[in-house]
């Protein structure tokens, strides 16, 4: 198994006038080559941070700790501390990002096919007009779009899910082989939504990308992500291959998740919310990130952190942050 | 209060909006709905269907063009009719943005003090202050003295909306409209959402209008209730929500419920085959003729481009669709 990306005891904070918000502490995850990552959690976790951190776009209030590193394809290099012309080139050549909302931020004053023209010639300024209009209308193809309707089109004359598709076409001019989405269907209608889904399962399979799929919406998640990454208050509370999370969730606030989604199938009558609210992470409590609304909580989890372990016979695949014994020695 | 009628009741409502360049937009398009006392209702729909539409015009602060729209069999844009005091008190409001809703500028027991005192529920703010730590009790807003003083930007999202489901039943109204009460709250915390006001209608009576996109909690707020299915400003199917999610008999609904992520994870992964001709929406500016839903339909035919179908009794439901006998089952 070879990764593409790892991140190893990842540690942010942004100063705010109330003090050091703790946003990412101390996390490592490796994404493997191929597969999809999904990365979970509930708004304000910490999602949009870790990426921000991989692709150097944080804001200026953002403080990285010493000990932080982001490892590309195994290149000894940290992305962390790369300098700038490495960086372009690691940026659109080998990652690309579809930001979170982004339907919203094509110029609207530019048709289609002049903003995506734009991109390609931005990287490569001897592609000759005619081969860079039929690389836009390839390109508008993997997203399943009609060039034909879209080109000459202003972003406001198509609808959201059409723009959306815009942006991910966006996402592979430069054939990335990874690319990060960040929420890339929250805003959209469901029928959009699995529709474009659909098409990023294809595409991902085509051309064997890696990818990393930041959302909060478990249940569709699934049908992208081959591997799982829980996350709560800057945290990883668990790392799964998606069907094993989905059958068998082993942290108290996975199985909490899941039993949070009324499904359209399911029964709803053991369905039922998470108790409590989210953790304060400028004053982070001692212990586990998570005592205050877990349902299993006892006294170790209010007096010691609990480090991220490996679950026996599962090949390092399959990791929890959990005191329970229980979930360990099944 | 006559009891022989719906507690409201929209008839043959039409509502356009003149744009700004000129073209006129129909967002309900003879649209009919009768809520009873203490009934769940649920308008379903995607984006721009018209859902908030049917909401504005139920809580009295949109004018339909045409059409009647009652309250307790009483027509509430009748010359002479005192609507605005009558339906500020008996129906009320809980909006998808919290934030926006309560007044970022007064704290929690400011914001439901004034309606207590207003109306003379309570007799001065000592009163007030008891009926409040009350109400937030109820609602698990607990340590009450920690959140009686706090302002809105200082709650989470499911928190405020607690706040703002509160100042909803304050004065014990008859219907609330709850306009995508949960989509800007948390995943984990949604159903918490739903419980209290599923606890508010069993417990008081009050009857709610839910309006959301997420067919899956509308099965989960009123699994007794009724659902209104909108597509571009027209109702196409409407009855028990069991029986139209779990037999959808028109091929927009079957389409919008294959499209819904699936419990079992190993089904999620197959791909899906949404039964749609096309997936773009068309403008509502410009409305296909005919059923406006024939451009994405799989069964249209020559008379779905022609004549507008007609909502009609159909298998303990309504639905309007020209070939609904030749519609095919769902299977999921
Ligand atoms: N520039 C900033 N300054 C201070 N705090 C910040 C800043 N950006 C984010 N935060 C805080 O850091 C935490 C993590 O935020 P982040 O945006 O990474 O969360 P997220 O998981 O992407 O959430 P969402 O699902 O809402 O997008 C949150 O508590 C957030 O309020
Ligand atoms: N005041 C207005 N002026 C012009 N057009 C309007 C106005 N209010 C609503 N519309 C249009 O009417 C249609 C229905 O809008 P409505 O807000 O009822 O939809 P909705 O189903 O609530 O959508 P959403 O799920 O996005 O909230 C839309 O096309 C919308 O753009
Ligand atoms: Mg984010
Ligand atoms: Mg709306």
């Amino acid at each position: 198994m070879e990764n593409i990306l790892e991140i190893k005891n990842l540690d942010i904070s942004y100063s705010t006038h109330n003090g050091f918000l703790k946003s990412v502490d101390n996390l490592s995850i490796t994404f493997e080559k191929g597969k999809v990552t999904g990365v979970i959690g509930e708004s304000g976790c910490g999602k949009t941070t870790i990426i921000n951190s991989i692709m150097k776009i944080l804001p200026a209030n953002a403080q990285i700790g010493k000990n932080s590193r982001i490892i590309f394809k195994g290149n000894d290099k940290n992305l962390l501390t790369i300098r700038k012309g490495e960086l372009q080139d690691f940026r659109w050549r080998k990652a690309s990002m579809v930001f979170q909302a982004a339907q919203n931020s094509l110029n609207p004053t530019l048709q289609i096919s002049e903003q995506l023209m734009d991109s390609i010639w931005d990287h490569d300024s001897s592609i000759s007009k005619k081969d860079c209009i039929r690389k836009t209308e390839k390109l508008l193809h993997m997203v399943r779009l009609n060039p034909e309707r879209v080109m000459d089109s202003y972003p406001h004359q198509l609808s959201g899910g059409m723009r959306q598709r815009v942006i991910i076409a966006m996402a592979l001019v430069l054939e990335p082989e990874f690319i990060i989405l960040d929420e890339p269907t929250t805003a959209l209608d469901v029928i959009t939504q699995s529709f474009i889904f659909d098409i990023l399962v294809d595409l991902q399979k085509q051309k064997n990308l890696s990818m990393i799929l930041i959302t909060h919406d478990l249940a569709s998640a699934a049908k992208l992500a081959h591997n799982m990454v829980i996350m709560y208050g800057g945290e990883l509370m668990e790392v799964a291959p998606s069907m094993k999370l989905f059958n068998n969730p082993l942290h108290p606030y996975t199985k909490g998740l899941l039993g949070a989604i009324p499904f359209i199938d399911g029964d709803i009558i053991t369905k039922k919310s998470i108790d409590g609210t989210p953790p304060d992470l400028i004053n982070k409590p001692i212990g586990c990130i998570f005592q205050d609304r877990c349902p299993k909580v006892f006294d170790r989890c209010k007096k010691e952190h609990p480090e991220i372990r490996d679950v026996p016979g599962s090949d390092g695949k399959r990791k929890v942050a959990c005191h329970l014994e229980e979930i360990f020695n099944e | 209060m006559n009891k022989q009628s719906s507690l409201l009741k929209l008839e043959n409502i039409n509502m356009y909006f003149k744009l700004k360049n000129g073209d006129e937009l129909q967002a309900s398009h003879n649209v009919n709905l009768k809520i009873d006392n203490g009934e769940m209702v649920v308008v379903v729909g995607e984006s721009g269907c018209g859902k908030s539409t049917v909401g504005k015009m139920s809580l009295g602060v949109l004018k339909p063009s045409c059409g009647t729209i009652s309250l307790d069999g009483q027509d509430i844009w009748q010359k002479g009719f005192k609507w605005p005091a009558k339906l500020r008190t008996e129906v009320q409001v809980v909006h998808q943005d919290s934030f926006s809703s309560l007044n970022p500028v007064k704290t929690i027991f400011q914001t439901l003090s004034a309606p207590l005192l207003r109306h003379k529920l309570v007799k001065n703010k000592k009163e007030a202050l008891v009926k409040i730590n009350e109400l937030l009790y109820s609602v698990d807003l607990t340590p009450v003295e920690y959140f009686i003083h706090k302002y809105p930007f200082q709650l989470s999202g499911g928190q405020r909306q607690r706040v703002s489901i509160i100042r909803a039943t304050i004065l014990k109204p008859k219907l609330i409209v709850a306009d995508e009460p949960v989509s800007a709250v948390d995943a984990s915390s949604r159903l918490s959402i739903l419980d209290l006001m599923k606890g508010i209608n069993k417990k008081h009576g009050i009857a709610f209008l839910y309006i959301t996109h997420d067919l899956a909690t509308a099965r989960y707020f009123a699994p007794e209730g009724r659902i209104v299915v909108m597509y571009l400003g027209r109702v196409v199917e409407t009855g028990k929500i069991k029986d139209c999610i779990s037999g959808p008999a028109h091929p927009y609904l079957q389409a919008l419920l294959t499209a819904i992520p699936h419990s079992d994870p190993q089904k999620a992964k197959e791909p899906i085959k949404i039964p749609l001709k096309s997936f773009d929406m068309p403008k509502a500016t410009h409305p296909p003729s005919g059923c406006v839903f024939n451009p994405r339909c799989l069964y249209a035919t020559d008379i779905c481009t022609k004549e507008v179908p007609l909502l009609e009794k159909y298998r303990g439901r309504q639905i309007a669709c020209h070939n609904k006998e030749d519609i095919p089952g769902f299977k999921k």
